[in-house]
């Protein structure tokens, strides 16, 4: 496969008439913008506003965010999802880098996930740093939270697909390519390079834990090989809106550095053969059974070593460990990328399980440290939601109106692929 | 089938053996059927930090086959302590229990889908 990405740069978003880009500056048709989402009859009102990096804006609780593309050679849109199935991960798409699409509302009372625009807030999300379009979605009355995600969900892809269509005339800065033949060729242009996969796992869990591939809700698969390029062209869907610090938003999925990182490895230390989707169930026997197949995968693929990144906390830990141990045990090298629920000070065990076979693991970070937010000038969203951000617990809102939380509540800010601030510092 | 559950949603639930207490209380009965013998049929945690800090919890366990497996002794353990660490220390609010109470119900029937399981009345 082969996909050529567009890179146009974004350094500002204003709102006009038409969608487009000149000189880096996006232009997005705001009131054509909302006319689009409100063709959905389940959508009630829509509102659109801009948060930049710098601004003192605080975005609350954030759904999902999206990169606004526009691909040239297939449907254009989230094939499975708002378009008819087409295969993603060939052709040309224009990409505007810099950009993004973020929707917010609360399907339930007590949702997190914060994005500050500035300070100290804006240290730990990435999405501090991209030019948000906030689209504040409400659905018609009378929807239940499942009805409510499905609506917020579908139109947020939709709203990145239409800002998007800025990309289709714009003048691009950079092309990247990421081409990957079939195992055969790539192992014989590369026969003394191991052979390293990257397993994906996912929520998979139900309403606000959930990822769709091709529209296909993965909770549903057992695990699947897949093409790193169909990821990186839009064929992976967030659904999952709970574990803000790492859930992967769709974004991040898009862009996914682990792919990113292994493609640069590829034909220089290693023979990138793909990427492995492992859903994260909740029962015990789903567990075995993905935890297995995912190993047998690898296997039977030649795998000479694995990267396995998680999503969420808590039961998905199990998960990690488990395929770990498999993995080992068929002597395939593993290393695990996940974050840590170590405490506020950072001395507590870290995961929820452990195996004496996963011994490479790289942390992204504490997901109970503590930060303190200043107030904002603006919230976008619902500004009692920011008023109990830590989850439902008291004592996190000074009456200025900053937070004191955990990590936990900041999108991005932990990510498990390591799209995320966070670093590690040597003594 | 033993659907353990402090939810009340769930309290007429068939199987339902219910705990008229915390979400830990939960964890402690699951620990103690797994200990006699019970398997695990969901895990005792939820997957996402967010739902870490709900009133709420149900998990589903099978009949007792008589002797306690070390895998899900070590699990459950494991689970319990994770709770302990993730929500020590803090005061918690009520304002959004009857949300938690749905969710947890609504990841409940998931999970019993998941099994092949049709829930009545759902």
């Amino acid at each position: 496969m082969k996909l050529e990405q567009g890179l146009i740069y974004i350094k500002d978003v204003v709102g006009g008439s038409e969608n487009a880009v000149k000189d880096g500056v996006l232009t997005v048709d705001v009131e054509g913008l909302k006319a689009h989402l409100l063709e959905d009859p389940k959508v009630k009102a829509v509102e659109v506003d801009f948060a930049k990096p710098g601004d003192h804006t605080r975005i609350v609780p954030v759904k999902d965010v999206i990169e606004p593309r526009f691909n040239f050679d297939r449907v254009n849109g989230f094939p499975g999802m708002t378009v008819k199935y087409n295969e993603c991960g060939n052709g040309r798409v224009n990409v505007l880098r810099g950009a993004a699409v973020v929707t917010i509302g609360d399907a339930v009372g007590f949702q997190e996930g914060v994005i500050d625009m500035w300070g100290e807030g804006a240290l730990w999300t990435p999405f501090s740093k991209t030019y948000n379009i906030v689209v504040d979605i409400t659905p018609i009355d009378g929807v239940d939270p499942h009805e409510h995600e499905t609506i917020v969900r579908m139109a947020g892809l939709r709203a990145g697909t239409y800002v998007g269509l800025a990309a289709e005339n714009a003048t691009v800065d950079e092309v990247k390519t990421w081409e990957l033949g079939p195992m055969k060729e790539e192992a014989e242009k590369y026969p003394d390079l191991p052979k390293v996969a990257y397993v994906q796992m996912t929520i998979s869990q139900g309403l606000l834990h959930d990822v769709y591939m091709y529209g296909v809700d993965v909770k549903e698969i057992i695990p699947t090989w897949f093409h790193p390029n169909e990821e990186l062209d839009s064929a992976i869907v967030s659904g999952n809106c709970v574990a803000a610090c790492d859930k992967i938003t769709t974004y991040q999925h898009q862009t996914n550095p682990l792919t990113e990182d292994l493609y640069e490895q590829h034909g220089k230390t290693i023979n990138y053969i793909g990427n492995i989707l492992s859903p994260e169930l909740t029962t015990l026997d789903g567990k075995f059974r993905n935890c297995d197949y995912t190993a047998k995968l690898c296997e039977q693929l030649g795998a000479d070593g694995v990267i396995v990144s998680e999503e969420g906390y808590g039961n998905p830990d199990s998960d990690l460990v488990m395929i770990c141990k498999r993995l080992e045990t068929r002597g395939i090298k593993t290393a695990l990328v996940t974050d840590e629920c170590s405490g506020w000070d950072g001395t507590s065990q870290p995961l929820t399980d452990t195996a004496p076979e996963a011994v490479a693991v790289v942390s992204s970070g504490n997901v109970s440290k503590v930060v303190e937010l200043e107030p904002a000038d603006k919230v976008l969203g619902n500004l009692k939601a920011a008023e109990t951000v830590a989850g439902g617990w008291a004592g996190c809102v000074g009456e200025d109106g900053s937070l004191k939380v955990e990590l936990n509540a900041v999108i991005g800010a932990t990510s498990e692929i390591g799209y995320h601030n966070a670093s590690v510092k040597l003594y | 089938m033993i659907v353990v559950t402090n939810n009340p949603l769930l309290h007429a639930e068939p199987n339902a053996l219910f705990v008229d207490g915390s979400f830990r209380d939960v964890l402690v009965k699951v620990r103690d059927l797994v200990y006699s013998g019970h398997e695990l049929v969901t895990h005792p945690l939820f997957a996402s930090l967010g739902m870490m800090f709900s009133p709420y919890r149900t998990v589903v366990l099978g009949e007792s086959c008589g002797r306690a497996s070390d895998f899900e002794m070590e699990l459950v353990e494991h689970a319990i302590q994770t709770y302990d660490q993730a929500t020590e220390g803090r005061v918690r609010l009520h304002e959004y229990d009857d949300d938690y109470a749905w969710m947890d119900r609504s990841l409940y029937y998931s999970a019993m889908e998941d099994q092949g399981l049709v829930v009545a009345g759902k």
